[in-house]
């Protein structure tokens, strides 16, 4: 709103402004002395004067980017306008005493006079000069502000939804628990859970990766799975030889298996199946369908930012901005034991880093 | 104090039960894998405290609190539910955190011991009999869309008939159960709540005034302001109850 609200809120203040500096001159001219109506017009046409040319100041700081000056250029060439600026209002004060016949040539063009007329209209300009400026550092930092916190709300969504805590901390209980029954497959699990985490701290750089590198992460989290979930998660993977020759966005499988599993397997008390399934398209794109058991009652919203759909839309958002249009995303029902999340991924990228 | 473990996952339950055995005051007497086991298990075993985990298949940990008629104590456990746990408005419930710490463990042991204690001595100790009635000593589980109380009897002041639910009138909030109002009217104690007509039952403790009313009934005022019509027919009864 205020945003939007910024022009207007740019021409109430000159308003007020300069009518508010006509209203005190008239108030203080006819306290010393009698006013006649020329007089009083007189000043109002030097108050608009003064609005035109300050709005006339506004647009060359803006066309030509002030803002972006260093300060000691700024300085000079805000110090230098403001002269010429208020070298302008002097004549122009002359030319409306002379339009509206109020010139006394013996009184108005005393040097003393002079100066002090251009002293003022500086002093006027300066004043209107800082405070424009003040405005638009406060607004600015106000803005920047609120920029960052988006950006780290996007970072840290993005953090949490690398390493998903629920499922970190149920593997360390699992671990502490298979300590006792079975010291080697607990020692595999610790080494799964140090690849995992590794492999999140360390993929944050890069835009895409190694399918094969992915798929071993994906490996290592439904073995991790398997342990909690026991004979409640089958898994089974189809991957044909051509995907090994793709790169894939890090983290992009990894989380749609976890949907998979927390949507699927962990809502059923017999558990279920989780199949893995990769292969090349006929236009050099990778189709991998990621199948587990389960039922969607509704599409999940691929735009919500709520906890739920949370992992899902951030997928969708990365294959926009790596991809563009060339990769696809969609999650479906295929019959009623199962569902398939399904994306689609070109050989080529986009952008590049 | 007997103890039911219940969790989903086999190797969370193993793991608990190792660290519960090795506490003298606890006995484990079983364990389950899902809500309508743990529902089964409970009824059969009615221990002292249950291990709940939150999240199970089909069924979660407060479901299962929302099917018990007989709630025991319960000392959750979860691996990370930040917004199952803040779903808890009022009441500092216990939980613990997997992997559990044995310390922690032990702690939350002794705090329900004391508290276990003081319930025996302030009450007479009938509770083994399954069908004791509710006093305001107990507490029960309330569940509304997103947000979860135990409330402890003392505490609600009113309960109001709603279609097929009640509305449960406690600070200021009056969430509802799916429950009706005959059934529960059964399970309190008499001595501390009363029928005051088809649609409301109040917590004795909370009565501020009584004011006749048309037809010989009556109007009770409770504490916080809320005004209560008592039915004619019950009227006789209350003043019989409330006089000496």
């Amino acid at each position: 709103m205020f945003l939007m609200n910024r022009e207007r809120l740019y021409w109430i203040l000159q308003i007020l402004g300069w009518g508010g500096f006509a209203f005190v001159v008239i108030f203080l001219a006819s306290l010393s002395s009698g006013m006649s109506a020329i007089q009083i017009w007189a000043f109002v046409v030097l108050a608009i004067f003064n609005l035109v040319s300050t709005h006339f100041l506004r647009y060359i700081v803006k066309t030509y980017n002030w803002f972006k000056l260093k300060i000691p250029q700024l300085l000079f060439q805000s110090l230098l306008s403001l002269l010429a600026l208020s070298c302008v209002n002097l004549v122009a004060q002359i030319l409306i005493n002379v339009a509206f016949g109020t010139l006394d040539p013996t009184e108005d063009f005393r040097i003393l006079l002079i100066l002090a007329n251009l002293f003022q209209a500086f002093l006027f300009y300066a004043v209107w000069f800082l405070l424009y400026f003040l405005f638009h550092f406060l607004d600015n930092y106000n803005t920047s502000l609120k920029y960052e916190a988006k950006i780290n709300e996007i970072r840290l969504n993005h953090l949490k939804s690398q390493l998903n805590p629920h499922f970190i901390f149920n593997a360390l209980n699992s671990v502490r628990a298979l300590v006792d029954e079975d010291p080697v497959k607990a020692k595999t699990a610790i080494t799964r859970i140090s690849n995992m985490l590794r492999f999140s701290l360390m993929m944050d750089k890069k835009q895409t990766i190694d399918f094969a590198e992915e798929l071993n992460t994906v490996k290592d989290y439904l073995e991790l799975e398997s342990i909690r979930f026991e004979e409640r998660l089958r898994i089974h993977y189809l991957i044909e030889d051509e995907a090994y020759g793709y790169k894939i966005p890090p983290m992009m499988l990894q989380t749609i298996v976890e949907n998979a599993v927390k949507h699927g397997i962990s809502n059923l008390v017999k558990g279920g199946l989780i199949e893995i399934k990769c292969r090349e398209g006929l236009n050099d794109d990778l189709y991998i369908q990621v199948k587990n058991s389960g039922h969607l009652d509704q599409v999940p919203s691929l735009k919500s930012k709520g906890d739920e759909g949370h992992g899902l839309s951030n997928t969708v958002q990365r294959l926009k901005l790596i991809y563009g249009t060339h990769a696809s995303f969609r999650i479906f029902n295929s019959g009623n034991q199962f569902v398939i999340t399904e994306i689609k991924i070109p050989k080529q990228k986009v952008t590049f880093e | 104090m007997r103890a039911i473990v219940i969790d989903d996952e086999r190797l969370a339950r193993k793991e608990l039960i190792t660290l519960l055995n090795q506490l003298e005051s606890v006995e484990v007497v079983g364990e389950a894998v899902n809500v309508d086991d743990a529902k089964e298990k409970i009824e059969q075993l009615n221990p002292d405290v249950i291990f709940l985990d939150i999240q199970m298949p089909e069924k979660t940990g407060f479901d299962l609190l929302e099917e018990l008629e007989n709630v025991p104590h319960v000392i959750f456990t979860t691996a990370y539910d930040e917004y199952a746990l803040k779903a808890f408005q009022v009441n500092a419930l216990d939980y613990l955190l997997k992997p559990i710490e044995p310390k922690r463990l032990e702690e939350a042991i002794t705090r329900l011991q004391s508290k276990i204690e003081g319930y025996t001595k302030s009450e007479d100790a009938t509770s083994s009999l399954n069908l004791k009635k509710l006093t305001l000593n107990d507490q029960v589980f309330v569940k509304d869309g997103d947000r979860c109380w135990f409330v402890k009897l003392s505490s609600v002041r009113l309960f109001e008939s709603d279609g097929n639910y009640i509305k449960v009138y406690f600070d200021n909030f009056k969430p509802m159960i799916h429950k009706s109002l005959n059934a529960l009217d059964e399970r309190l104690d008499e001595k501390s709540f009363f029928r005051a007509s088809r649609k409301h039952i109040i917590n004795l403790g909370w009565v501020e005034g009584i004011e006749p009313w048309f037809n010989g009934g009556l109007v009770v005022t409770l504490k916080g302001g809320d005004k209560i019509e008592v039915s004619r027919r019950q009227a006789a009864r209350f003043k019989e109850m409330m006089s000496l």
